[in-house]
This record gives structure tokens, C-alpha cells and sequence, in this order.
């Protein structure tokens, strides 16, 4: 496995609170993959993310970049910040201009690059995300979800290698998960690793090719999908992590069904098996 | 109201006409409203109200309402404008040049000693200014009602605005849409949970929510912080630069010739009749 991004022994601790927020946290992010990260609220998820981004320094400890540890000085940081892109929980934090456009571009104009370029690239996200017509609509008009995918847009632009996201799809209704979760797939497929920090087991489970699970700032089990899951049931209930519904329904099919797949993750794939029957 | 006012600026059928050029017809309207004759100023209300009304389809009431609401201030500041104090034995308190106005004084009641009158002078007075007001209230009403803020923030940036006072700007702008919104939750929640009932409830609940809102912005501050910096956010905002709309040859015709004839008329005011 080829970790593109890369914790040693970080540990955290906010200023002012009782127990450090990152614990020896021990992590790799394999490159090219669709990572989640699961746990509880607290659990340190989004801690991690500041770390990767240079926002936090580690007490002690390192993250490491594409091997290399982080240099914690202004043009390295900035560098590293336009190859890895952060999208936060609540879109609020991130948008800053009064309008989707000019939001889009506010990341390539940090960057330094020309205007021309600027118009290019952010045509094009606009319509790769369908937010054309929302371009130049005051943000405050803009729905929760709306927000997120401009927020996700944002980031998208500068074309980082490695994408990560903090509870995207919390507060999102079904449809417009399942929109979020369409582009996040078809960002993988361009080439981008991207990292989901979530707390819902089921889209953890039908997404992610690798598995991170978090529990008091510390990395406590990684694996694909299938090993977290399956093979620590005790473990992740002792977390309190319910399991996938999709995994206790095949776990519950007979044992004939089971015996050489491996179990599906889609319902999809569920509803072909059931009607094969 | 400023929500109302943001969404007229967004949805008005003058908002895709070049932001530099509305503003630029404002100012020059702005400026003559302010030196005009009071005729002049009033054309200029009339030509704003058409602009507004007609052309970019603001509703009258909302107009009205917009114009309305600043002139309570002049209405508050009427009394010592119009009204002059004069002690009863005849020496004057307030000196007035009441030999100045063809309306004389109109003395109104006496109380210990002091008579109040309504000053002719001040009432010409207050007239030249309720006209002045109504000129240049049509005039930034009409920029305000017609040119969304993100377009304002790109003039200000071309006429070289510094750029700190609009960052200052910009953020107060985006977020004070946030605040008014946690603001109406928080409001919301506490009336669900059965606050805000009677006087001394509402006092309480208001300050605790005045507090909280405080201790949310902090917060918010924070996030947004760490939000630009995962942005690449370098020490300034860097705005979009200023894209010209063009303006349609109908809309450029009537500006050149509105302002002129306003123009006309005032110099026609001024020195036609002496000549």
C-alpha cells in the first residue's frame, strides 16, 4: 500500500480541555482509494483533517506528506493546501464571496493564476457540477445543499490530488446525498483520492474502498470494508458503531446464498440476487 | 428590510445593465439633487421613481416604504428646525431673521415666560430640505434597490475603494445574512420552548440570546478562520475582477437625456429668469 498521506504518533490537544483530541493517532491514507473515516462525534476525525491541512501543529508526532513530513512554513503550507483540499461540515465556514462564482474562483485567485484561467477552470466546474445556474445567485439564496456542492466546487477547482471531506452528507436529504455521492465517484474515477470522515455506517460501508476507524484520537481499526466490518462485529459494537444494514441482511440470508460471494454492498446488487431467486 | 432590499437587488429587471453605469447616472443625479432647486430636486424623485418603479419593476409600496421610513428622521428633526423660542417681554432667546421670510412668525402658545412660534424662515427651510432629502434619498435608493452587493463591492474595487474597508465589507455583508439567521433560530427555539412570554421573559430571554449570539460569532469567527486559511487565504481576499455589462442604447439615451434636461432646467432656474 502506498500511503499518500501519512500520521506518526500525533497527538493533540486543544487549549483548555481535559483529554488530548488526537492520542499517538497512528494512520495511512492510501492513495487512488475512497477512504472513509468512521466515529463517533469527538472521536478526532476532524481534528485529523486541520492536521493534514497545516491548520494544527502536532504536540508531538508527524504527519507526513507523500512521504515527506510537513514544513510548517508559509509557501510550503500554501503549496500543500492547493494539493490537498478540505471541505468542511458546515459550507458557512468556507464560502466567503457573495456569489457561488466568484466563491468558485476565490481559491484560484489565492493561487496566484491568470484571469483567463480563472474564467476557464471555473466554467468548467460549474457545468461539471451542474451549478450553472445557480452561478450568480446571492449565497444566502442557496439551500443547505446547494451550499455544500459549491463549497465542494470550491475546493474541486484548484484540482488537488487528495480531496477530503468532513461529514459531507450530514444534514443532506436522500436525493441530494445520493447526488454527493455520484460526484464524489466520479471525482475518484478522474484520478483524485478522497477521504470521507462520516459517522453514517451504511454510506461507510456501500462507499469506501478503505476503512479508518476512529475512537478517542487514536486509529483502532483499518481495513477494507468487508474486514472492518465482518470480521470485528464485537469490536465495532463495543465502539458502538451499528452495522451496516445491508451486512446483517446478507449475514441473515441462508447459508447456501453466502457461501462463495463475497457480501454485496449495493442494494442494487441486493435486489438482483433477491430477484434471482 | 434588508433582506427584502437584497432580494429586489437580485431579481430587478435593471440588474443585468452595467453596475458602473447606474452608478455613475446616480451620482451625477446625487450631486444636482444636492445643489438643484427644489423644482429640480423634485424632478429628480419623479425620474428615480420612474427608473425604479417602471424600469427595474420595484413594487410602488416597497418603494414608498424605502423613501419613507429616512424621512422619519427628518420628521424627528422638524421641531427645532421650524419652531423658534422667543421670552415673552419681547427680547429674543433664539435669534431669527424673521424679517428675512414672506411668511412672518406664527406664534403657537406662551408658557412661563416663553413664547413658541413657527419661524416662517424655518419653514422655507424645512421645505428646501424635504426636497433635498427626497432628491437624494430616489438617487441611492435607486442603486441600492437596482445593483445587487457584490456588484457595488466590484465599482467600489474600480474606483479604488482601499481594499481593507472591502474585505471589512464583504465579510459583514456574508455574514450578516448568517447572524440574522441564527438570530431568528435561536428566537424561534426559545419561543417553542415557551420563552418569550410576557415583559420581564422577553427582557431575560433577549439578553440570553444576545449573549449566545456573541459567543456564536466568536465561534463562527473561528471556523471561518480556519476555513479561509484551508483555502489558501494569503492576508487579502482577492476579489473577482470588475466585468463590464453592457448597457442597452435605449437606457443610455434616456440617462444622457434625463440628466440633461435636469441640467437645462437648472440653469434655466438659476439664471434664465434674471437675464
Amino acid at each position: 500500500m502506498n500511503p499518500i498521506l501519512k500520521a506518526e504518533g500525533v497527538s493533540y490537544r486543544y487549549p483548555g480541555t481535559e483529554s488530548p483530541a488526537l492520542k499517538d493517532l497512528e494512520l495511512q491514507i492510501p492513495a487512488g482509494k475512497k477512504v472513509a473515516i468512521c466515529g463517533h462525534n469527538g472521536s478526532g476525525k476532524s481534528t485529523f483533517f486541520l492536521h493534514a491541512v497545516g491548520i494544527h501543529r502536532p504536540a508531538s508526532g508527524s504527519i507526513l506528506w507523500q512521504g515527506e513530513p510537513i514544513v510548517y512554513r508559509h509557501a510550503e503550507l500554501r503549496q500543500l493546501r492547493q494539493r490537498i483540499g478540505l471541505v468542511f461540515q458546515d459550507p458557512e465556514q468556507q464560502l466567503i464571496l457573495s456569489t457561488p462564482y466568484e466563491d468558485i474562483s476565490y481559491g484560484l485567485r489565492n493561487a496566484g493564476i491568470g484571469e483567463a484561467e480563472i474564467r476557464r477552470r471555473t466554467d468548467r466546474i460549474l457545468a461539471s457540477m451542474r451549478l450553472e445556474p445557480l452561478a450568480d445567485k446571492p449565497m444566502h439564496h442557496l439551500s443547505l445543499g446547494q451550499k455544500k456542492r459549491v463549497a465542494l466546487a470550491g475546493v474541486l477547482v484548484l484540482e488537488p490530488e487528495l480531496l477530503m471531506l468532513d461529514e459531507p452528507t450530514a444534514y443532506l436529504d436522500r436525493s441530494s446525498e445520493q447526488q454527493l455521492v455520484e460526484e464524489l465517484d466520479r471525482i475518484h474515477a478522474g484520478g483524485m483520492t478522497v477521504v470521507m470522515a462520516t459517522h453514517d455506517m451504511n454510506l461507510a460501508y456501500a462507499w469506501a474502498d478503505w476503512l479508518l476507524v476512529l475512537d478517542r484520537g487514536a486509529c483502532v481499526l483499518e481495513g477494507t470494508p468487508h474486514e472492518v466490518f465482518s470480521r470485528n462485529k464485537e469490536r465495532m459494537d463495543s465502539l458502538g458503531l451499528e452495522q451496516p444494514m445491508l451486512l446483517e441482511l446478507w449475514e441473515s440470508l441462508p447459508e447456501r446464498l453466502r457461501k462463495d460471494n463475497t457480501p454485496l454492498r449495493h442494494l442494487s446488487d441486493f435486489k438482483d440476487l433477491l430477484s434471482g431467486l | 428590510m434588508i433582506k427584502l432590499i437584497d432580494t429586489f437587488s437580485y431579481q430587478n429587471k435593471l440588474r443585468s445593465v452595467s453596475p458602473l453605469g447606474k452608478c455613475g447616472f446616480a451620482a451625477v443625479l446625487f450631486l444636482l439633487s444636492y445643489l438643484a432647486h427644489p423644482a429640480v430636486q423634485l424632478a429628480i424623485g419623479a425620474a428615480m421613481l420612474l427608473w425604479t418603479v417602471v424600469y427595474a419593476g420595484v413594487p410602488l409600496k416597497y418603494y414608498g416604504l424605502l423613501i419613507g421610513a429616512p424621512c422619519l428622521f427628518y420628521a424627528a428633526s422638524l421641531p427645532p428646525i421650524v419652531l423658534e423660542l422667543h421670552s415673552a417681554d419681547g427680547a429674543l432667546m433664539v435669534k431669527a431673521a424673521s424679517a428675512a421670510s414672506a411668511l412672518g412668525n406664527l406664534p403657537l402658545f406662551t408658557l412661563a415666560h416663553t413664547t413658541v412660534y413657527v419661524s416662517g424662515l424655518g419653514v422655507e427651510r424645512a421645505a428646501g430640505l424635504i426636497t433635498r432629502i427626497i432628491g437624494c434619498l430616489s438617487c441611492l435608493t435607486f442603486v441600492m434597490l437596482t445593483t445587487p452587493m457584490s456588484e457595488l463591492f466590484q465599482v467600489m474595487r474600480k474606483l479604488r475603494m482601499p481594499p481593507l474597508v472591502l474585505e471589512l465589507m464583504l465579510i459583514m455583508y456574508r455574514f450578516l445574512f448568517v447572524l440574522t439567521e441564527t438570530a431568528q433560530q435561536m428566537y424561534t427555539a426559545q419561543k417553542a420552548r415557551g420563552g418569550q412570554s410576557g415583559f420581564q421573559g422577553r427582557l431575560r430571554d433577549t439578553s440570553v440570546l444576545v449573549v449566545r449570539l456573541f459567543g456564536k460569532t466568536m465561534q463562527r469567527y473561528r471556523e471561518l478562520s480556519c476555513g479561509l486559511i484551508a483555502r489558501g487565504f494569503t492576508g487579502d481576499i482577492r476579489m473577482a475582477p470588475y466585468v463590464s455589462a453592457g448597457m442597452p442604447q435605449r437606457y443610455k439615451w434616456e440617462c444622457v437625456l434625463t440628466g440633461a434636461l435636469l441640467v437645462l432646467i437648472e440653469l434655466w432656474l438659476r439664471w434664465g429668469d434674471g437675464a
